[in-house]
Order: structure tokens, then C-alpha cells, then sequence
């Protein structure tokens, strides 16, 4: 009577499959309402985690990823954004050291809507940086978010210089964050940060960079003064870079690196570019 | 002596409201060495307790127990002890081997001495086929008759056994007694509790009657059965013509049957003589423990023989 | 009297009791499958590949040692009590402190044994991902020497708890208490320092009234501090371990264990087996 088994283990398939397909309504319905309910405070997280940190940051940091997944539309809403970011800071305080949680946050700051979202990342990624000692990453990250989204040069500097004294790092941080200093009207700082990494730095390809660097920076801080001289000689800015030698302040202008050229943007800040980019910018003003 | 209570008493705190229930009341009782003694009693009369006491694993209210002079709670003394825990529990993963070179091994002894008498002791109780084999498997008679082993397998010279019998079949019990009389033989002290009159005839020289925790007979077990017996006469002829004898169980015209105590025997026998009455049968009716007991404890406690 | 021999021996039957035991076989499966999982879990992850694959792999071995403690490791103790299995040892020429202490040692080579075994099957599944699969995503200082210690401070974290179950197997002779009320003991020390760190913190969180402070201090200091035995974190992330701390744990752990035995074995001497 082996027929009759089938027909009944048939039948309870097929009930079985009916029930799923119905209850996936229901569990769609909770989904949605999961990802309203409040997150549990960090506290009560490090009450719970007993030895498991690792695993359970590992989990929590699961579900930020299923909540960026599981969006309805490809444009992530402010619900989704804050959700994603407070499940992102509460992996990292149950494990700081955890580097997905950062890089994913990082990844977030371009989909976000306003300074107050990526100061929020940066805090996050300044925060990391501080258990991370040896990874100049998120203070990469972090420089880089003050630079390019918030326009704040200097805080931008200060981050890339912390950066570039991870031993390790990627050279080309420390004439980044020269170049946010000079940004931010504060070539000095970049100066300072180049000459105290030539200190400590032997090896020959890296100090011939930053002497590089150095030297460039060292003549756009002559120009600049030249440029105050100037200003309260005339009681107005020089329009062109030539103007400070005709007016007899320096001598002579400073030799460029080849092929590029100082020139004063329409701020009347120094800077140095190309030569070809230099002409559209500066010198028709 | 080999083993000796004396005044022994015993009172538990029992449950949230710390009733006392009295187990044993002033127990006084000494065992010779290279005696096989029996220690009878029914359920809850405190023979446990007693053994308990004697093997240091509870304390006594008062009064002490030893074993050669020593207190059992010192574990030097407990050196010259086998012992045998009513219904033992063994552990479940280990087998028979295991088990005997446990038991050899916290005694001390030799193992090779050892190895060859759990041999020898495997195979006479059967179990000699199972000695690989998890205990947890065991029927109820191979975990008692491994337990026997376990209390005897480091040749001790106090053998303490809480009813040995339980559990075995007819040839296991056999077997048992058997190992009993040769301990016996070679002059070891057997200690044994018992429901059954029987084994405790065929082993034992005197015993012990523990009644609701204190002793009630000490004495030679051939007296305690001897009054365990009585006979039944069966006569033809009416019992009218009788006087002076036990009341008639039944009796007509035709026939009589009586059921007379064994010290009366010779007196009946005589009377139904001078009846000129005719004996059919005199058959000796053993009296089960249990109206031993009650016939021990309804006479009241007593004098322990010397 | 053959002191040592009385210890040895019970520890050979408490070790052939447990590790013949068929939960722990469960065990071993649990931790086999969790391995295997490893290899798949990472896949969930962008960077940190190899943290996560550690992560994994020591807290199987710690879920492993908890269960193996608390569900087979008390057993052993409160079986004996509850089947009056100690009669035969106890009617011996074994003395009470020498039982508890060959139950310990007993329950010490069970425990070291499995750790072992599940420790080498969580090594494995993380050698496979660091070869085969996620190599260069391992942190920079990651050394299998960290790896072992925080497997090593894991035991030692056992064998406190153990001792603590010990304590209050011989407090209770009940096993499904003393279960209970030892995970309560290991879930207070795992989380205390944090309870402390809350309370005491300069800028308070909670509000919190002084006797409570006190409290909370007094409680710090009985119970036992299994946070400190945890070296995962540092184990994932290759962060440096400092040789005081493993020498302070352990040292607090078999100070901790001592006391607990101590105890135990003084209500155990006082202890009737009716």
C-alpha cells in the first residue's frame, strides 16, 4: 500500500507549501516593522554580549548590512541612513577595532543630506581611528569628508597630518594635509607637519618628496607674505603673481617646479597648478 | 571487635520546618572478628542509618561507631572495608575492568595480584563475557553481583554488605553465599543486611533484630528460628476428647487439625497419646520473617544474649 | 595514606565517566558544524574577513566549554550525590577532600582533552580561510601564539567556573539548581565590570544611590571576574597581549579556584549522604 504514503506525504507538501507562500505576507509585515522598532542602547548590548563581543558585533553588523540591502528603492532614505549608522555604532561599541563597520559608514557619507550626517559619520570614523592606532585609513576617510563635502580645509589638514604619522601609511598624506593647511590659509601648519616628518623619516625616496613638498611650500608662505606686504603697502590685493615684482616687494619670482606656474586665484590666495590650468583661472581675472 | 556501635543515636532535621525523625535510639551492638553476622530488619528500622554511621558517611546524634577501635569517619580505618550499598549505582560509561581496577586501585593493592583475582571473581559471578561492556547496560542482578565484586575485589577484612541478595537470581545468590562461607573460612568479619530469613539461616552464627531504630534481638539465629516454627498435627477423632491444648484450627467429628508452638510439641504428642487418639501427619509450618518480627516486637525487647 | 594514587584514580573514572558521555560527542558536532559555517560566515563580510573567522572559531571553543561544564561537568559531581554512586568511594579508604579534589582533576582532563579537540577543529577552519581563502584580509599583527593564549585563558576561565559549580554542587547537592545558580554566577562576571564601569563612571549615566555604589563594589570583588580570561578581541585583531595580564589572570583564576575547592571541600566535610 506504498501509494497511499505518497498521496498523503503529496498532500502534506502541498498544505505546507500554501502555508509559506501565505505567511510570507506576514513575515514581509514584520520585516517592515523590525526595522521601526529602537535599537537597543549600547549599554545594554555590553550587559549582554559576555565573551561573545566579537560574534555579536559580528551579527549586529549583519543587520546594517541587511538594512542597506533590504531597501525598497535604490535611493537610501534618512530612515534607512540613521538606521544603518546607529547599528554601525553600536558594532563598534560592542567591538571598536571592527573595521567593516567603518568602511561601511564610509561608503554611506555619499549617499547622505547634510553636514550634520557626515560630521556624525566623521565622529564615528575619528572615534575608530583612536583603536585602530596603526590604521591611517579612517583618518584618511575622515580628512578626506572635511575636505570634500565640508569644505573645512583645515580640520581636513589636521586629519591627514595625524595620518601621515602612522608609521606605514601612504606617503603622499603628508603633502595632502600641506596642501588643506595651504587651503585653509594656514601653510604654516603644513610646513611645520612637513619638517617634523623629515625629521624622522630616512628613507630617500620619502625625504625626497617631502623636500619637495617642503620646498614648494616654503615659496608660496614667501609669496604669501609678500602678498600681506603688498596689501598693506596698497591697501588692496595684487590683482597678478607679477604685481609683487613690479611693485619692487620681491626681487625676482620664485622658480616653479617644471611645467607649473604660481599664480593667485580669485580670493587673491596663492597656489601653484599647471600651467595651462593656471591661465583659465588666474591671470584673465 | 571487628565492628562496634555503642549507643548509638541518630535524629534527622528533616524538610523546611526541621522535623526531628529518630532513627536510631541509644543502638548498642558488637561484632566479632571473623563472624558472619546478620543484621535484619524491615524497611526504615534503621539499618542503614547504622551502616551509614559505621562508614563515616553521616554523623551520629551521639554514641559512636568504629571498626577495629577507629572511628569509620577516619578514612584509615575505612582501609580494611568492603562495602556493598543497597541497590549500587555504578557508573554508567565504565565497564567491569574499569570498575575492578578502581575499586583494587584506592585500596592500594597490588594490580597484578589483583587483576587475576577480579579474573577469577568475574568468572564465577558470569560477568567474565561482559567485561567491555558499559555497566548502564547491565541487568538489575549483573550491576548487584559487580558491586559485590567492587566491595570484595581488594580482599578487606570487614566485608559490609546492605542486602546482598537483592536482585539475583536463585544460581546468583548460591553463588554469593558460596563466596560468603569461603570469606568465612579464611576468617574474615561478614556484616550483612537482610530481608530473608533464609540466607541469613544458611550463613549466619548469631544476628541482630533492628526494630524503629533500636535492637530488639541479639542472638544466635538457629533460637530465632527455632521459635519461627511450629507444627501442624492433623488427628483423627473429634477434638472434644482433648483438653489442654492449643485452641483447634478446624475440627468434626471425623478429623482435628492443630497448630502447636514447637516447645509444646512433645506435651501435645503425649495428651493425644493418653486420647488414645490416631496422629495422621506432624508437619513443621515455618513462620515468615514478618511474624517473626511482629512476634518479636509485640514480646517486647529482648535481653541481649551474651 | 596513597594520597595521590586515591586522586589519580578517581580522576581516571570522572575523565572515562565524561568523556564517554554521548553529549559531548553533540558537542564535538556543534563545533564541527560551527566550523564549517566559518568558511561561509566570512562571506557575509567586506574587510575584516579574517577577524570575523576568529571571531567564530574561539567562541565555538568558549560555547563548547561553557555547555561542557555546565551541562556534563556538574552532572558528574551530582550524579555521584544524586545515585549514591560516592558510597562506593566513600566507604573506602578515600577521604572527602580527596574526592572532590580527583573529581576536579577528573573534570580538569575531561575539559583540557575536549577544549583541545575543539580548539584544534576551530584552529583548522580558520588555517583553511587564512590560506586558502581570505589571507591578505587578516589584521597585520594576527599571530597564531595570540590565538593559542586566548584558547589557553579560555580553559583557565573553565576551570574557574568549574570550581564555582563545585562550591555549589556540595551547597545544594541538587544539579538543576547548582546548574542554574552557577550560569547566574558566570553571567554576573561576565557582565559586572561592566555594571561597575557604568556606576563608578565620573560622568554618571545612571543615577545610582551610594549604598548601591558599595554594593556594586562589595559584589565586584567576590564574584568571580571571568571577563578578564576573554582574549578574543585581541586574538581577532593581532592586538599586542600584554605578559602581566595573562600572568595576573592566572594567577587571579587559580586563587579563585583554590578558594572555591576550599570552601567546597568544607561544607562537603560536613555534608551527610542519607
Amino acid at each position: 500500500m506504498n501509494w497511499r504514503w505518497v498521496i498523503l506525504i503529496v498532500i502534506l507538501l502541498a498544505i505546507q507549501a500554501t502555508s509559506l507562500t501565505k505567511l510570507r505576507i506576514y513575515y514581509k509585515q514584520t520585516e517592515d516593522i523590525q526595522r521601526t522598532i529602537p535599537l537597543p542602547p549600547e549599554n545594554f548590548l555590553k550587559l549582554i554580549r559576555l565573551e561573545f563581543s566579537g560574534l555579536l558585533s559580528d551579527f549586529i553588523f549583519i543587520q546594517a548590512q541587511e538594512t542597506l540591502g533590504n531597501r525598497k528603492t535604490g535611493e537610501v532614505t534618512t530612515e534607512t541612513f540613521n538606521r544603518v549608522v546607529s547599528l554601525n555604532e553600536r558594532t563598534v561599541a560592542i567591538d571598536p577595532y571592527f573595521l567593516d563597520p567603518y568602511y561601511l559608514a564610509q561608503a554611506l557619507v555619499w549617499y547622505s543630506r547634510g553636514p550634520e550626517e557626515i560630521r556624525r559619520i566623521n565622529q564615528l570614523l575619528i572615534t575608530g581611528a583612536e583603536y585602530r592606532t596603526w590604521d591611517s585609513d579612517l583618518l584618511f576617510y575622515a580628512g578626506f569628508n572635511h575636505y570634500f563635502f565640508l569644505k573645512e580645509y583645515r580640520q581636513a589638514g589636521d586629519l591627514f597630518s595625524q595620518a601621515a604619522q602612522i608609521p606605514g601609511g601612504w606617503t603622499g598624506l603628508a603633502g595632502l594635509a600641506a596642501k588643506m593647511y595651504h587651503r585653509g590659509r594656514d601653510t604654516a601648519a603644513g610646513i611645520i607637519l612637513l619638517k617634523s616628518m623629515l625629521l624622522r623619516t630616512t628613507d630617500k625616496e620619502i625625504r625626497k618628496y617631502l623636500e619637495a613638498r617642503l620646498d614648494q611650500y616654503q615659496t608660496m608662505y614667501y609669496l604669501e607674505s609678500a602678498v600681506k606686504v603688498y596689501q598693506e603697502k596698497f591697501l588692496i590685493p595684487p590683482r597678478q603673481i607679477e604685481d609683487l615684482v613690479t611693485a619692487g616687494i620681491i626681487p625676482s619670482l620664485p622658480v616653479p617646479p617644471k611645467g607649473q606656474k604660481f599664480y593667485l586665484d580669485i580670493q587673491g590666495n596663492v597656489d601653484i597648478e599647471r600651467e595651462a590650468a593656471a591661465k583659465n583661472k588666474g591671470i584673465n581675472k | 571487635m571487628a565492628i562496634e556501635f555503642e549507643n548509638l543515636t541518630k535524629v534527622y532535621q528533616t524538610g523546611f520546618r526541621r522535623k526531628a525523625v529518630t532513627a536510631l535510639t541509644n543502638f548498642s551492638l558488637a561484632v566479632e572478628e571473623g563472624e558472619v553476622f546478620g543484621f535484619l530488619g524491615l524497611n526504615g528500622a534503621g539499618k542503614s542509618t547504622a551502616i551509614k554511621i559505621l562508614l563515616g558517611l553521616i554523623n551520629p546524634t551521639s554514641g559512636r561507631a568504629t571498626i577495629f577501635g577507629q572511628p569509620g569517619s577516619d578514612p584509615a580505618a575505612r582501609h580494611r572495608i568492603g562495602f556493598l550499598p543497597e541497590n549500587p549505582y555504578l557508573y554508567d560509561h565504565l565497564n567491569p575492568n574499569e570498575l575492578v581496577s578502581f575499586a583494587a586501585g584506592v585500596a592500594g593493592k597490588n594490580s597484578r595480584q589483583v587483576v587475576s583475582r577480579g579474573r577469577e571473581l568475574l568468572e564465577r559471578l558470569d560477568l567474565a563475557k561482559v567485561t567491555t561492556q558499559p555497566v548502564r547496560l547491565f541487568s538489575k542482578g549483573m550491576t548487584q553481583k559487580m558491586g559485590f565484586i567492587m566491595a570484595i575485589i581488594h580482599d578487606p577484612d570487614v566485608i559490609i554488605l546492605d542486602e546482598p541478595m537483592n536482585g539475583l537470581d536463585p544460581l546468583g545468590r548460591r553463588i554469593v553465599a558460596d563466596i560468603i562461607t569461603e570469606l568465612h573460612a579464611r576468617s574474615k568479619t561478614v556484616f550483612f543486611s537482610s530481608h530473608i530469613l533464609n540466607d541469613v539461616n544458611r550463613l549466619c552464627r548469631r544476628v541482630a533484630v533492628i526494630h524503629r531504630g533500636s535492637l530488639h534481638y541479639l542472638g544466635r539465629v538457629d533460637e530465632l528460628y527455632d521459635g519461627a516454627f511450629r507444627y501442624h498435627i492433623r488427628l483423627k477423632g473429634p477434638a472434644s476428647e482433648l483438653t489442654g491444648v492449643s485452641a483447634p484450627l478446624t475440627g468434626n467429628m471425623e478429623y482435628t487439625e492443630l497448630l502447636c508452638p514447637q516447645e509444646e510439641l512433645i506435651p501435645t504428642i503425649e495428651k493425644i497419646n493418653n486420647a488414645k487418639l490416631m496422629i495422621l501427619s506432624i508437619e513443621p509450618e515455618r513462620e515468615e520473617l514478618e511474624d517473626v518480627f511482629i512476634r518479636i516486637v509485640t514480646e517486647g525487647q529482648n535481653e541481649p544474649n551474651s | 595514606m596513597n594520597r595521590i594514587p586515591n586522586i589519580y584514580h578517581l580522576a581516571v573514572i570522572t575523565f572515562k565517566e565524561g568523556i564517554r558521555n554521548r553529549a559531548l560527542i553533540g558537542v564535538f558536532i556543534i563545533s564541527l558544524v560551527m566550523m564549517v559555517i566559518n568558511v561561509t560566515f566570512i562571506n557575509f563580510f567586506m574587510r575584516d574577513l579574517g577577524k570575523v573567522s576568529v571571531d567564530l572559531g574561539l567562541s565555538t571553543v568558549s560555547l563548547a566549554g561553557l555547555i561542557l561544564v555546565l551541562f556534563i561537568g556538574l552532572n558528574l559531581i551530582s550524579k555521584d550525590l544524586d545515585k549514591k554512586t560516592i558510597f562506593l568511594i566513600l566507604s573506602r579508604s578515600v577521604s572527602r577532600t580527596q574526592y572532590l579534589l580527583g573529581k576536579f582533576a577528573g573534570l580538569m582532563g575531561l575539559i583540557i582533552v575536549s577544549m583541545a579537540i575543539v580548539g584544534l577543529v576551530s584552529f583548522l577552519s580558520v588555517l583553511v580561510i587564512k590560506s586558502f581563502l581570505a589571507g591578505v584580509f587578516f589584521a597585520k599583527g594576527f599571530s597564531w601564539w595570540t590565538y593559542f593564549l586566548a584558547w589557553a585563558m579560555s580553559v583557565v576561565s573553565l576551570m574557574t567556573l568549574t570550581a564555582v559549580g563545585f562550591l555549589f554542587c556540595t551547597l545544594t547537592s541538587h544539579v538543576f539548581v547548582a546548574m542554574v545558580i552557577t550560569s547566574l554566577v558566570y553571567l554576573i562576571g561576565q557582565s559586572l565590570p561592566h555594571i561597575q564601569e557604568l556606576v563608578l563612571a565620573r560622568q554618571q549615566v545612571l543615577k545610582v544611590s551610594d549604598a548601591m555604589k558599595v554594593f556594586i563594589q562589595i559584589l565586584y570583588y567576590i564574584m568571580p571576574n571571568f571577563s578578564l580570561f576573554d582574549l578574543k578581541l585581541q586574538a581577532a585583531h593581532g592586538l599586542p597581549v600584554d605578559p602581566g595580564h595573562i600572568f595576573w589572570a592566572v594567577l587571579y583564576g587559580l586563587v579563585y579556584t583554590t578558594v572555591c575547592l576550599w570552601l567546597a571541600d568544607l561544607v562537603f566535610k560536613k555534608k551527610e549522604f542519607v
